[in-house]
């Protein structure tokens, strides 16, 4: 056996979450509040009747690459938002740094169409690989900003230092931006140049607090006790080798 | 709303397969797991050249639609258009080491990059300065005086040492490693709590962030 800690958590967060899924569908558990989504449920809301659309910068996280589940979840929130944009008919647009993302997205939005009944139209525009590098990336997300009467950008995904541009394209279109990622880097930019920046887990609860399905709820409750016992592991671990164990 | 797996149970059913022998390859020394997660990996590696080429084709359509639109948009189009065929045409005819081929990379390409380097490093500064504007609060004033000390710390002023600011040895120094690791640790245990429960969602089929 190579990793058995490392196959044990895994099962131990699997049966965790599985277990609190169930728990969660008889008894719900509270979120807290987050300045953030509140924001994003109004400004979905304002988007939809001024006829604006909300723009949903993946990232560039490669599909076999550690750093997807960043987009996974930027995935899940253009997922969600379809089904709220199709009801005035202007549905989200993705842009993405990476082939496999925009085809996901593609996707997903054609199966939100398929949802309501409408036959999807102009998904290579709905969807697009903007720049397979950062900063092309970056400034190609930055023209569909200024070209598609948008409203709000959400940038969830792996991004770097070059989000920067595209948060400036948002604020220079008076947009509300919300953004979050796994690269710490693009998070101490978001710090500063984003309406609303994500930190650290923040950016992975997002679809728990835009639908609040039993599952997504129990993820964060999992997250949370997995997190208490690092805690709990760290603080033990400094004292046994603090008193020389 | 069902469960992925009771809407699609085809698709979960594969996902949950090659996932767990992908993961299991990783964790367990057992041959033929590690021939199949690697064989896996392979057709993943294929999959995601041929999305490649697919997001490549349909950036392409996307600006040969914008032509026939208003002429701001068309001329950026073009201009992206032109680019494209040139260079693809240069790489393809004259080969990627060709003298003229590195040149339009050594005097267009870089200088471009280099320069929206520096309009991000000029953006940052305005996004400060629109922190300090409209969402003055303890946290932005924090992060504030951390980034200006930093940076007084980390450049030279003329030779001269502020006592508890500059040297390896610092207060400041000192702070900052200890509060700094402290808080990009917090950071990244909770990055990876996240990415790691998001798999589990995927694999087991409990979600699918792509589909219906």
């Amino acid at each position: 056996m190579t990793d058995g800690i490392g196959l044990l958590i895994f099962l131990a967060l699997s049966l965790l979450l599985v277990l609190l899924t169930v728990m969660q569908r008889k008894r719900s558990y509270t979120l807290r509040e987050l300045l953030a989504f509140q924001r994003l449920r109004r400004a979905i809301g304002l988007a939809v009747e001024d006829g604006k659309r909300i723009h949903v910068a993946l990232g560039r996280g490669n599909l076999l690459s550690e750093n997807f589940g960043s987009a996974l979840i930027g995935l899940g929130v253009l997922k969600r938002l379809s089904s709220v944009a199709l009801i005035a008919d202007h549905p989200p647009i993705a842009t993405s740094g990476e082939g496999g993302l925009m085809l996901l997205a593609q996707t997903g939005l054609q199966a939100a169409h398929q949802r309501f009944g409408l036959p999807p139209q102009d998904l290579p525009q709905k969807a697009q690989l903007v720049g397979v590098t950062p900063l092309s990336f970056a400034v190609g997300s930055g023209m569909e900003i200024r070209d598609e009467r948008v409203a709000v950008d959400l940038l969830i995904g792996h991004l770097g230092s070059e989000a920067a541009l595209i948060c400036d394209a948002s604020h220079q279109q008076g947009n509300l931006s919300i953004a979050g990622s796994d690269d710490l880097t693009a998070q101490a930019v978001f710090a500063a140049a984003a309406s609303h920046p994500l930190f650290g887990e923040e950016a992975y609860a997002a679809v728990a607090y835009m639908d609040g399905e039993a599952v997504h709820r129990a993820s964060l409750q999992t997250q949370d006790l997995a997190r208490w016992a690092i805690i709990l592991f760290l603080i033990f671990a400094s004292v046994v080798k603090l008193i020389g164990l | 709303m069902k469960p992925a797996f009771l809407r699609s149970p085809f698709s979960t059913l594969i996902t949950l397969l090659t996932g767990l022998i992908v993961l299991l390859g990783y964790f367990l020394d057992f041959e033929p797991l590690r021939e199949w997660r690697f064989r896996f990996l392979q057709w993943a590696i294929l999959l995601a050249a041929v999305a490649l080429f697919l997001g490549v084709f349909n950036l392409l359509r996307v600006h040969w639609g914008r032509l026939s639109e208003s002429p701001s948009k068309a001329v950026y189009s073009l201009t992206f258009l032109g680019g494209f065929v040139s260079a693809v045409l240069m790489a393809g005819w004259l080969g990627i080491q060709h003298s003229l081929t590195r040149a339009v990379v050594d005097y267009v390409i870089l200088p471009i990059e280099a320069s929206l380097f520096v309009i991000i490093l000029v953006t940052l500064l305005y996004a400060l300065t629109r922190l300090l504007q409209h969402r003055l609060s303890v946290f932005s004033f924090v992060f504030l005086v951390t980034v200006l000390l930093s940076l007084i710390a980390s450049i030279p002023l003329l030779g001269i040492e502020i006592p508890l600011l500059h040297g390896r040895d610092s207060l400041f120094s000192i702070a900052l490693r200890i509060l700094g690791t402290a808080g990009v640790r917090g950071l990244l245990i909770g990055v990876a709590l996240g990415s790691v429960v998001t798999g589990i969602r995927v694999l087991f089929g409990l979600e699918r962030p792509h589909g219906d």
